[in-house]
Formats: C-alpha cells, structure tokens, sequence
C-alpha cells in the first residue's frame, strides 16, 4: 500500500459514515445472577468420565467394603503398582481406575495423598500399551478435580507426555483419555490453559488424529470438545499462534456432520466469539454452515449454533453483514415462529443485535418482514422473548432516524401498543429502551408534522391506550434516567402548545429587515473587558 | 469503640447542646455551637455516636443525636473532597454502627437505620465488605425486635436495586450479597414461621412476627427483583409453599380492628401477591405453582371484605389475575365460560360498585374524588383494578367478556329503570360499559381505539343523554357526573353535530349547586374545546360565540366563590376552562377583555397572598399571555390599555417578591415589549432595566430563563439604547456568571446568542475576543459535554446568522486571540461533535453555517485551513447523512441539573408560558433545502476555485463524494455529477 492510500485509508477511518461511537449498544453484561444454560453445559462435560463399555481388562474381584480399611488397601495398590510384573500393575491400575471412576470409592485427594500421582505419570511412558492406556485413564479422572488437585498432576510434569503422546501414538483409546483430561485441564483456569498450550503441537496432532478417522468417531467428538475448551476465556496473544493453528482442524469437523462435533465445534467458535476474535471465526469461512445449523433437527446443536450467531452478530456492521449475506433473515423468519420458546428467544436476541446494525441492515430486516413477526412475539410470548423483541423493534426504530419512510413502516405494523404494554413490565432496561423509541418515533412525528402539516397520531395514539398516563407516572420513578426520559417525552410532545400560534407571530420577526437599522459606530476601547463581572 | 479520644466531658458538653436544641429559646445558638464542633473535632460522630449508646441519657437528647448524626452523614459522607470526615472515623463509624443499631428503641434504630442507607450507599460493597456478615450475624433466633432493625436496614440498602439498570457492578453485588444473606435470610423466614405457629395464641408477640415476616417479604422481592437467584430456584418449592401458607393464613387476633388502615397480615398479603406477580411476569417458566396461587387468589377475593383496609390487598390480588390472564400460556385457566362468568360476577362487579367510602368522599372532599378519578391517580383502587382485569381478561376473551359484562349492563340498567333507588346499579352499568368499551384509558385526547363490539355512540343515547337532559339539580348527582364523564370519555365517537347539541347542555351544568358535577362540566368543556379535527382545531370562535359569555361569567362566579387564597385556587379545572374558552374565542373577546383582565387581576391578587397550586397560577398566566396575544398584535391602543391594566398588579408581585409568579410575570413583560412597534425602548421598560441587572434577582434559579429572555426582548427592540445606557457590561456580566453554573450555562449561551445579533459590529468589536475568551476558559476549565455542544451550536449560530461581515469574520474573531486558534476550535470541538446537535433547527442552522464557512469565507481557504477544508464538508455530509443519536448524550450531567433543580423545590421553577413563548426563530429560514445550498453554493465556488473539485475528488472518502453527487442531482437534475 502507497502512503496516499494509507493515509486515505486512515481518513476514512476517522470519518467514514458510522455511528458506532454514539449508538450505544445494549451493553453485554459479563455478570449474571441467573444460574446459565452454558453452566450446566460445561458441568456436563465436566464430570468424572464414567464410561467402562470400552473396557477389555479382565478385573479381579475386588471387595473393598469388606474388613479392611481403605488405605490399608491403597497401600496394596500401590505396592501392586510398584511391582515389577505387568500383570499385577495392570490389575492395580484398573483397580484404582475402577475405585475412583465407577464405584467412587476413593476420592482423587486420597490418590494425592498416598503420592500415586508420580507413578501413573509414569506409566504414560510405559511400553506396554495396556498400562499406558489405564494411567491416561486415571489422569483424565484426576484432572475433574479441584485446581490443587489439577496442578499436582501438572507438577509431576504429565503435560509434556501427553502432548507427546498425543503426537504420536495412534492408540485412539489413548488419545481420547488424553483429550478429556487436557480439556479438564484447560477448562479449570486459562493459566493451564496456557501451559497446556506453550507444549505446542496441539494443531499438528489433532491434524494426525483427523487424518486417521476419516469417519466421526469417540476420539474426534472429544476433540471437538478439547478445543472448545481451549477456547474458552481470554486469550493471549502469546498463544494466539497455538490457537489458530487448530483452526483448519474446526473446519474440516464442522464438516464430518456429526452431531456431537457441530454441537462442539459451535460451542468453540461462540467461545472466539464472546472473546472479541469475531472475525476469525468470519475468516474461517464457517459461517454458512453456522447459519444452516440454525435449523438444525437436533435441538442442542441448533441451540449451540444460535448461540455462535449470537456472539458473531454482536460484532460489528460488516460482520453482521457477512451473517446477512449468508441469509440468515430468512432463517430468523422460520425461527420466530418455532414452536420452542428457547428457540424463538434466541432468534429474538440474533434480531436484537442485527437491528443495532447500519440502515441497510435495518432495511433489509423491514422488507424481509421479520418486523411484524417481531411485534406478533412481543405480544404473545414468554416474558424472556418479549423482552428481547422489544430490544428488537427499539433498535430498529433508533436506528432509523434518517429514514422516516422505515420507522413508519415499523410503526405501521403495530408496534406502538406492544411497546407501550411493555412499559408495564417491572423491568428498568425495558422501561428505558421503550421510551427512548418514544421519544424517537415523536419526535420524528413533530419533525413530520411540521413539515406536513399534518397531525401526531402517534402520541394520540400513545395517550388513548394510557402510554402517556404510565410515562407521566415515571416522572416520579426512582431512576434518574427513567425519570429524565419520562420528563422530556412529557414535557416536548405532551404539552398542549398550539403551534398555529407561533407560525402568526413568526412573521413578525424578521432578522435581516432589523439589521439594516443598524448604525455601525466604534466606540470604547478593549480595556472594558477587564469589567465584565465576576471570575470564573 | 475503637477510637478513643471521646471523654466524657466533651460527651456532656454535647449532651447539653442537644438538649438546647429542644428548647426553642436555646435553639439556634446551640446548632450554631454543634456545627462548629462539627468542623473542629473529627471525631465528632464518634462522639454522637456514644451518647446514642448510653441508656443514662435522657430518651428524647439520644433521639436527637440520631437525628443530627443522620444528618451528619447526609451532608458529609459522600463528597468529591473525601478529607471532610478522616479514613480512620469512616473505619470507627463503619466498625460500629450496626452494634449500636440493634441496641437501640426503634425510633432511634430508624435513624440509625438510615445512616446506614446512605453509608452504604456510597461504600457498599466495595468499602464495606462484611456489611452483610455484620447485619446477619445480628439475626437473633429469639430478639425479634432486634431482627426487625437489620432486616429494615437491608431492606433499604436493597430496594435501590429494584430501579437500577442491569449492570456488572449491580449484578455483582446482588451476587455479592446473596452469597452471604440468603441462608440467615431463609433461617430466618423458617425461623419465624416457626414462632408465629408456636404463639399463635398471643397476640403481641404475633404482631411484631407478622412485622418480621412483611420485612422478610419485601426483602425476597429485593433479592429476586432483577433476576432470580439460583438459591431461590433450588428452593422455590419450599418458599411458594410457605408463601402460600400466609396468603390463606388468617387468625383473628391478627384482625385489625380499623376499618380503614390494614394491618400487618393484609400487608404481608399484599407483599405476596407482588412476589408472585413478579414471578408470573419473569420467572413463570420456573414457577410451577402458580395454578395454584391463582386458584388461591380468586378465592381470597370472593371472600374478601369491603372495607377500606383491604383495598390495596384486593388491587395487588387483582393485579396478579390480570397478569396471568394476559399470558398467552396460562390464559386457558381461565378458558371456560363458567370461569369468565365467575370472574366477572365474583371479582369484577363487587368491585365495580360504589361504596359508602366512596360516597362520603363525592360528598365531603369533592376535588379528591375527582382527581382520584379523572386522573388515574387512583391506581390501587379497587374500581381501577377491576376495570384492569376487565381489560387484561379481553386480552384473550374479547368476545366473550364483552358478552357476559353485557348482560349484568342490561340487568343492572333493569333494576335501575324498575326503581330509580337504584342508581348505583346505573353508576356501575357505565362504569363496567367504559371498561369494556375501551381497551386502555385516556384522558388528553379522548379515545379512537374502542371494542368494535359496543355502540358507545347509541348506547349514550339511550341511556345518557336522558340524565344531561332533565334539569341540572334535579335527580342522583353521581349520575349527573357518570353523564358528564361518559361524554368525555367517548368524545371521539361523537361528530362534531352531535358534540354540538350537547354543548349547551354542559355549560347549563356550570350552574349545578354540585362541586363535582360543575367541575365535570367544566372539565367536559374544556377537554372538548381542544379536540382537533384534520389538524385545525375542532370547535372555533364562531362556534362557541353564543356561549362565551355565559361560560365565563360561570366559571369565573365559581372561581371567585372560593373564600381563601387556598380554596380560589383549589381548582384548577375551572381555571383551565377558563383559559380554553380564551383561547378559542380568540380576539372575539376584544368587546369585553376589560372585564375578563379585571376578573383575571382579581384573581391574581388573591393568591399572591398563598400561591398555593402551581396549575392553577399557571392557567392564570396562561389565560392573560392568551389575551396579550389575540389582542394586542399590531394595535397599540390595546396594548397601552393592557399595560396599564397589568403593570399596577405585577408591580406588587415584584415588590412583594412573590417567588412563584416573578418569572411569569417577565414572560408576560418580555411579551408585551416585542409588541412595541416604536423606535424607541418606551420609558417604562427603559426604567426597569437597571433593575433587572442586579444581582439579588438572578439569584433564584426559575428567574433565570424569564429574565433571559426579557434581555433577549430588550436586545431585539433596541440594543442601541442599552449600549448608549452602557448597559451591555452588566449584561455581559451576566453572561459571564451564567456560563461559569453547569446548571445555567445554556441560558448563558441563549443570552450571547442574542447580543452577537442584536449588538452591531461595532461594539461587537470591542467585547467579542473577552468573551469568546470566557467560552474558551470554560471548556478548559470545566469542560461537560453539554456546554461543549452548546458551544458548537453558538459557534455555529454565529457563523449562520450571517452579520458582522460573514464567517470570516467569526473565524478572524477566534484568530485574533491566538494564531489558528478556530483551526483548534474545528478540530476540537465542532468536527467531532457536529453530528451530536440535536433539534431539527439547530441542525439546520449548523449546517448552513458549515455550507457558509466552506464557500463564503476566504479565509478557510488560506493555506492555514485548507487541510481543513475536506474534513468539514465530510463532517457536514455525515451531519446530512448518518443517523442521528437522538437520545441524551450525557443523561448524567444532564440527571445532576434535573436533580439539582427538584431540590431546590423551595425555589421557583421556571414554567414556560406557551402563550408568551419567544417564537422559535430559525435564522436561516430563508435557505429552505440545505443539502440544495451546498450543491449550489459548492458550484459557485468550484467556478472561482477550480482546485476545488480537485481537492473534493482526492481528498472526500468515497461515500461522501456519493453524497455529494446526490445533492448535486436535487440542485440540477440535468447536471453531471462532480466526479464527472
């Protein structure tokens, strides 16, 4: 780039024809108090993995509720593990597993405390392929545990073993155990995560791993998952080069069509999204698929993909456009009317955050109809829904100020009543947001007014089903903003001026004619200045 | 305590003063004395604090420690100067005052309490982090006094959340606090439920229960108001059913024995019944039991009484119904024609009828029954519920409703027929029929939204019309007012004819020896007089003629029959009439305006003595700036007669400092002084205005605006005798301390607006640097966005209105000071925040004054501001073009006026006379299309400056020179577009 066009770019940078700066977006909140969804997403994956159908190992019966005492028995595990026989390690080891996976009998700090963890690290880099896969299992187990817990095994050093051995066995028992336990591992804290990280590799192994499971399979959904927790929470730029190396990996997933990996892979680009790499999860050109899984028949993943499209839609004109493009109104007119609330919630709040978008956008949403189905949920929904369509329409209706022709066609449809209904709602926000459309559809209707010379329907409208008599009311609102809102509304489009008043008395005035009258004469001299009244 | 330091001489040297402040002798010295120990010793709360605490002080010296250290904290806790009250006091006082307040009588607790409110406030959570643990680990299994004071103490740290925004900082500390209170608080409630089934037989001890458990319920609705807390999820079972338990519990030592004042139990109800209507409304997804509330509910409000003490149980019972009911998924519990009828029957029509209260209300306190009902002011009124429900039931059940209210109509209207005894079955017969006629309520314009299937227009035939027809003092007045109200109501519905014909009938009701059926009349009329038909006003001069008169001397007899200043201003519904009828008549009054402004001075002249109703003085004002204006416009007789009329009475006003009507008083002044034709300021403004530069007026912030604007008249009548009065320093004087008030800055600005263009070049010439100096030194100082737009929209102002020699001669005013100091100006002020002006006028004046800065100054073309050149013109197409941000762009600064201002309620507030108005002048009304001047001019220049369309091309982004190209079409449609 020449410095002419980089200096162009930079001047239209500055004054390019955006508003962002002064639109303000519904703020994300960071905090909720609400127990969430993603939770009990997360605390699903989370549990101690309690899957033995794969399990081929013969196991001796062990009775551990008789006579002797748990650690009197830990300590013959133990001793078994120390043994120099295979088999008698091997018995100890699925024991262990079984005692602390299945049966629950043992907890991880017993584990700790009886200092096994070195040992099962060390029977990762056993020869035998049966201890290898029976250690990574107990690890797996262990890293479900409390972060003390977790950095123990990461301080007998099992992270570089598993990133080697991921490299480079092809045992998919083993690289499944590994994958649950580094995801267990990335998902406790980002300081893991980043450890986990700087061990490098994880692109070029899970690239090993795709390439020999052409078919969707165990390994590869708990890869999926792996990734999507390795996603999660900030990222520094220090790993981002780890990061995005696992991104050609996400594409060639999504495409397995697996539902339990597009439900993942979703998941790990929401996690991008919701941390400001919006426009990576663009540029890995997913995001036709994601708009497609928005109907997907499987709820989860159709669950899982709103919520992608919602963090990619909260970004900017130009990503939402990318989303556009990809013809998601179409799809949002088929989801406002689904027949699941969560759903139609979700697609509400995809609205939402489009409808803060440049006037094109906003154009585009008007022709495609998905306004009056917009204000049809508004009316008839859960209080959830109506709340995100009714951030919806005032968005829109904000948004549209330039173009009178567009906030008409929005009023048109009937949204001032559902609007004004939704100021009976014990909500702050919503009280807020309503009355700031209001105000801008009024105050659009005294432009037109005046302009026209034709009358204000809208706040007789407004008045007639009690709007003006519940915002008079907020004038005495504890909220300063809500009270501040109220009182302009009142005072600008309430008042009862008579405006042929003033066109009579307007005449009268006439600027330039006074000016004429004028004498131009100098007189004293600057040093006046010095009396003019008090200090500031 | 902590601090020590506090002996006891210096406690009863403190003990003392407090006990002088009760003695009215002593009083004033004494507080004088407690505010210098105030400011002399830091550890003065501390002190106040310890006297609080002993018992051997006497009761009513603690009670008024508490109160002085309330006040203390209110006046000096939060403050941007934080030495006012030391670090380690804040520690002391933070470390004990929760000990203190559960140790001590309830009314002291309450001052305490509140101390400790606005403590919080401003400290919790972050500087106060074990507050909570401080408040639950006073939560006593057995004190339950004590209980009471610091769940009254949470409940009004946490109430504030109910009106707060969703934000991170309020979400954490909700989180914050549930993690520390909800297992004490839900202790607490099992707790007491525990205690009030152990004494159930002793009657004291369940009254401070009952007190406990209403705290406890207000606290749930705190703690579950802005989303529902995973606690309160993982045990919804158990706290609805304990919820439940106390909206049936009844026990009849708990019977409150008035039949007005409900007692504890009603309250906790009531409370109840709002949980779960804050449950129903956002949470009903998780709310599983509220089938069974709601069968509950109904069945508490078939058995309820009538008496005024359960009135606001039955509205919060009713609210609940119609919130469910309006529910798309629940609405089918109420899907069965014997539910709807029941409904209707057992809750809607009990409801709908009058009762005695209400009777003896009509009768001994009319006004209050009318504000009650005209102004929807009676929200937790039963008739209001029930016609809500009503309402929130036609949500779903349209037809039916209408159907089933029908029917009661018809039999009630029966029974009314069969025997006119019964006329308050007529009463609820219209009041059910306005229920079902009108899906919402409305009181300004009347409605246009009715239930297609009622005739509100044959049915007031039928069954109204008959009642405004028999003779004014005869027969029920409460029908004579549902007649009157009815009317008003369906207004809309009514032709213009048919309003017409039933005119002369309300001004006879004028005459009723009933306050509220006159009063209604009244009503009636006015609101009839401002119906609009195809934007012109409905009813005109020639309309009302026949009745003015009439009208008048009506309303100003009833007016004038009030015997204090108190009672004459009581109503303000007549005096509103009065002013529509003027308003209409319009300058058919001239005959007899004589009369009227001697009505009118009369009037006045008695409620200077109390201004007790600001609407009613304010209708008064309204009244003679309507006559002012329909009268004297271009007749100078008239507007000596009216000067001569009204000078004596505002004279006294002004002498007399009546605070409430000074800034009126110069609306009208400012008024009748632009009607003046002559070349000369007439000696009686010409004496006032040394007067109106001193200080003392100015003092009063509602003057400010009033007095601005009469500067503003005195400016554009003749600044040539001001200035050779040397008048224009003291103004500028005034200017300069206005601009200097955050709160005053735009009036300021308003003023300077009006000297640049009244004031010529000349002397312009000398005082312009100073003061665009002072506009500078303010936004260096104490910049706020608000002045900074407003100094934008002065610049901008300046430059439009186009005298002194163009734009050239603003941008050399500003470079005179400092060399390139507008190229600071542009880059600082008025390119970034151009877009942020608000108003369709303003926005219009700033951007002709960019069109005239880019094509008509030389100066912007020097090579100083050519850079600059592009960067306003893309700056004025973003202006054009993009969205506009139309809300508050600093509600902040702006909520500090608005508060700032409700505080000062003592002072006048200033109420804009809409009949006095200054007219909205637009300066550039002579540039209809600006988009179209731009074009124009920019072609204009582009043929002297042939670089211009250079720099456009190379220098505009893209977008705008796409802009641009479309203005040039509108300017000349057959032109090729400046890229071509």
């Amino acid at each position: 780039m020449n410095k002419k066009q980089e200096r162009k770019k930079i001047f239209k940078n500055r004054y390019a024809l955006k508003t962002e700066e002064l639109f303000q977006m519904r703020q994300k909140l960071q905090i909720e108090i609400r127990r969430q969804d993603r939770e009990k997403f997360l605390v699903a994956r989370h549990g101690i993995c309690t899957s033995n159908t794969s399990s081929n190992i013969g196991l001796g019966e062990i009775s551990l509720h008789n006579t002797s005492s748990i650690s009197q028995q830990l300590y013959q595990l133990i001793e078994g593990l120390n043994s120099n026989c295979v088999e008698i390690q091997l018995i100890s080891l699925s024991k262990f597993r079984k005692l602390l996976s299945r049966e629950r009998i043992i907890s991880i700090q017993e584990i700790i405390d009886n200092y096994a963890i070195p040992i099962f690290v060390q029977f990762l880099l056993s020869k035998n392929v049966d201890l290898r896969y029976e250690a990574a299992w107990i690890l797996s187990n262990i890293s479900t545990g409390s972060t003390e817990q977790i950095q123990v095994i990461i301080n007998a050093g099992v992270l570089p073993i598993f990133t080697e051995l991921l490299n480079k066995t092809t045992d998919m028992r083993l690289q499944n155990h590994i994958l649950w336990a580094l995801g267990n591992i990335a998902i406790d804290n980002p300081q893991f995560r980043e450890l986990i990280l700087r061990e490098g590799n994880l692109g070029s192994s899970c690239q090993c791993i795709l390439d020999a499971n052409v078919q969707p399979c165990s390994v590869l959904r708990t890869m999926s998952w792996t990734l999507s927790s390795i996603y999660r929470g900030h990222i520094a730029d220090s790993d981002w080069s780890q990061i995005s190396s696992t991104f050609p990996i996400l594409i060639q997933l999504i495409n397995l069509k697996d539902d339990e990996i597009l439900y993942n892979v979703c998941w790990a680009l929401s996690y991008l999204g919701d941390n400001n790499h919006i426009e990576d999860v663009i540029n890995l050109g997913v995001s036709p698929h994601l708009v497609n899984l928005m109907v997907h028949v499987n709820n989860e993943v159709q669950t899982a993909a709103l919520h992608c499209v919602r963090s990619i839609v909260s970004g900017n004109d130009s990503q939402r456009q990318v989303i556009i493009d990809c013809g998601i109104l179409t799809v949002l007119k088929s989801l406002l009317v689904s027949t699941k609330s969560s759903i139609r919630k979700d697609a509400c709040f995809i609205l939402s955050q489009i409808t803060t978008g440049n006037i094109d956008q906003i154009e585009h949403v008007i022709h495609v109809g998905l306004i009056s189905l917009a204000i049809n949920l508004m009316v008839n929904s859960d209080f959830q829904t109506q709340r995100e369509t009714c951030y919806a329409i005032c968005n829109a209706i904000r948004r549209c100020y330039n173009r009178p022709e567009l906030t008409i066609c929005i009023v048109r449809q009937g949204c001032i009543q559902p609007l004004v209904n939704m100021l009976n709602y014990m909500d702050n926000d919503i009280i807020c947001v309503v009355l700031k459309a209001i105000n801008a559809i009024l105050q659009l209707e005294k432009t037109l007014a005046v302009e026209n010379n034709c009358k204000n329907q809208c706040t007789l409208l407004i008045e007639e089903i009690g709007g003006m008599d519940r915002i008079t009311e907020f004038q005495n609102h504890e909220n300063g903003e809500i009270r501040l809102l109220a009182y302009n509304i009142i005072d600008k489009y309430s008042a009862e001026e008579d405006e042929g008043y003033e066109s009579e008395l307007n005449q009268r005035f006439d600027l330039n004619g006074q000016n004429k009258q004028f004498n131009y004469q100098s007189s004293n001299s600057i040093d006046n200045v010095e009396i003019i009244g008090v200090k500031i | 305590m902590s601090v020590a330091g506090v002996n006891d001489q210096y406690l009863a040297t403190l003990a003392n003063l407090l006990k002088q402040t009760l003695e009215p002798t002593t009083r004033q010295l004494a507080e004088s004395e407690l505010f210098t120990a105030e400011a002399e010793q830091s550890n003065f709360p501390i002190a106040i604090l310890q006297l609080i605490t002993k018992e051997n002080t006497e009761p009513s010296v603690r009670f008024a420690g508490s109160l002085l250290f309330k006040n203390y904290v209110k006046r000096n806790w939060v403050r941007e100067d934080e030495s006012k009250i030391p670090s380690e006091i804040r520690n002391a006082i933070k470390e004990c005052i929760v000990d203190i307040l559960v140790s001590v009588p309830t009314n002291i607790q309450l001052q305490l309490s509140e101390a400790v409110t606005l403590i919080a406030e401003s400290d919790f959570p972050r500087d106060w982090q074990n507050l909570i643990q401080q408040l639950s680990s006073k939560l006593d299994p057995e004190d339950y006094a004590r209980n009471n004071g610091v769940l009254q103490t949470a409940h009004s740290i946490f109430k504030r959340w109910r009106h707060q925004f969703r934000t991170d900082p309020l979400f954490a500390e909700i989180n914050f606090v549930l993690e520390h209170f909800c297992t004490p608080f839900f202790q607490l409630l099992q707790n007491t439920d525990a205690k009030i089934t152990e004494h159930a037989q002793n009657k004291q001890r369940l009254q401070v229960y009952m007190q406990t458990f209403l705290l406890l319920m207000k606290l749930f609705y705190d703690l579950n108001c802005q989303d529902i807390p995973p606690f309160f999820e993982d045990n919804m079972e158990q706290c609805m059913a304990l919820l439940h338990k106390y909206i049936v519990y009844s026990n009849p030592l708990l019977e409150s024995e008035s039949e007005d004042e409900a007692g504890p139990l009603e309250k906790v109800k009531s409370s109840i019944c709002e949980i779960v209507t804050l449950y129903t409304m956002k949470y009903e997804e998780l709310f599983t039991m509220l089938p069974q509330f709601v069968e509950t509910v109904w069945f508490l409000l078939t058995t309820i009484g009538i008496e005024a003490k359960y009135d606001l149980l039955v509205s919060k019972s009713m609210a609940f119904l119609s919130t469910v009911v309006k529910l798309e998924q629940y609405h089918k519990l109420f899907n069965s024609e014997t539910a709807l009828t029941q409904f209707c029957q057992k809750i809607v029509l009990p409801n709908m009828y009058l009762r005695n209260v209400d009777e003896e209300l009509f009768e001994y306190d009319p006004i209050e029954f009318i504000r009650r009902d005209i102004e929807g002011s009676d929200s937790d009124t039963r008739r209001r519920a029930a016609s809500d429900f009503v309402r929130s039931m036609m949500t779903h059940f349209m037809k039916d409703i209408t159907r089933i209210i029908g029917t009661y109509i018809t039999q009630f209207l029966k029974q009314y027929n069969e025997n006119p005894s019964n006329w308050k079955d007529k009463d609820a017969a219209i009041y059910l029929l306005t229920s079902i006629a009108t899906p919402g309520t409305a009181t300004k314009h009347g409605l246009t939204v009715i239930n297609d299937l009622v005739n509100v227009v044959d049915w007031f035939s039928e069954n109204v019309l008959p009642d405004l027809q028999a003779p004014v003092d005869s027969g029920q007045p409460v029908l004579k007012v549902d007649a009157i109200k009815y009317l008003y109501t369906f207004r809309n519905q009514m032709s213009k004819p048919g309003l017409a014909a039933v005119f002369p009938l309300l001004v006879n009701h004028l005459s009723s020896t009933n306050y509220v059926v006159h009063t209604y009349a009244a009503i009636a009329i006015e609101r009839i007089l401002f119906m609009r038909k195809d934007n012109a006003m409905m009813f005109n001069k020639h309309d009302i003629k026949p009745y003015t008169q009439e009208l008048l001397i009506n309303l100003f007899r009833l007016i004038e029959a009030g015997t204090t200043p108190e009672t004459l201003a009581e109503n303000d519904y007549l005096m509103k009439a009065v002013m529509r009828v003027i308003f209409t008549s319009r300058d058919d009054m001239s005959p007899y305006v004589g009369e009227i402004l001697n009505h009118l001075n009369k009037i006045l002249g008695e409620i200077s003595k109390n201004p007790s109703n600001p609407r009613f003085n304010h209708y008064v004002f309204e009244s003679i700036g309507a006559l002012v204006r329909f009268n004297c416009l271009d007749n100078p007789m008239a507007l000596q007669n009216f000067e001569n009329m009204l000078f004596g009475p505002f004279q006294i006003i002004l002498q007399q400092d009546v605070v409430e009507f000074v800034p009126y008083v110069f609306q009208i002044f400012s008024q009748l002084l632009e009607l003046h034709t002559e070349a000369q300021l007439p000696d009686i403004y010409k004496g006032m205005l040394p007067a109106l530069l001193t200080p003392n007026l100015w003092e009063s912030s509602g003057n400010i605006p009033a007095l601005v604007r009469f500067l503003h008249a005195y400016l554009y009548r003749d600044s040539l005798a001001i200035i050779a009065n040397k008048q224009l320093e003291p103004i500028l004087g005034i200017f300069q301390k206005l601009i200097a008030s955050k709160a005053n800055d735009k009036y300021g600005l308003e003023l300077l607006c009006s000297i640049v263009q009244y004031v010529h070049t000349g002397t312009l010439n000398q005082y312009i640097g100073a003061i665009l100096s002072l506009l500078l030194r303010r936004l260096q100082s104490s910049r706020t966005e608000k002045f900074a737009l407003g100094f934008v929209n002065f610049v901008c102002f300046f430059i439009a209105i186009n005298l002194h020699g163009g734009p050239d001669y603003v941008v050399h005013a500003f470079d005179s000071i400092q060399e390139k100091l507008f190229l600071e100006v542009l880059n600082a002020f008025i390119i970034p925040d151009l877009q942020k002006i608000q108003g369709y006028t303003d926005r219009k004046v700033c951007a002709i004054a960019m069109i005239r800065l880019l094509t008509q100054s030389d100066l912007i073309l020097s090579e100083t501001y050519i850079n600059t050149w592009p960067v306003i013109l893309a700056a004025l197409i973003k202006l054009f073009e993009a969205p506009t941000e139309i809300e508050n762009y600093d509600a902040e600064e702006e909520l500090l006026n608005f508060d700032f201002e409700e505080d000062r309620q003592f002072q006048t507030t200033f109420a804009k006379l809409t009949t006095a108005s200054k007219p909205r002048i637009d300066p550039t009304a002579s540039i209809p299309e600006p988009k179209v001047y731009l074009a124009q001019e920019l072609h204009r220049l582009s043929q002297a400056y042939p670089n211009i369309a250079e720099m456009i091309q190379t220098r505009l982004p893209t977008e705008c020179i796409h802009y641009l190209d479309q203005y040039m079409k509108l300017a000349n449609p057959t032109q090729d577009n400046v890229s071509g």
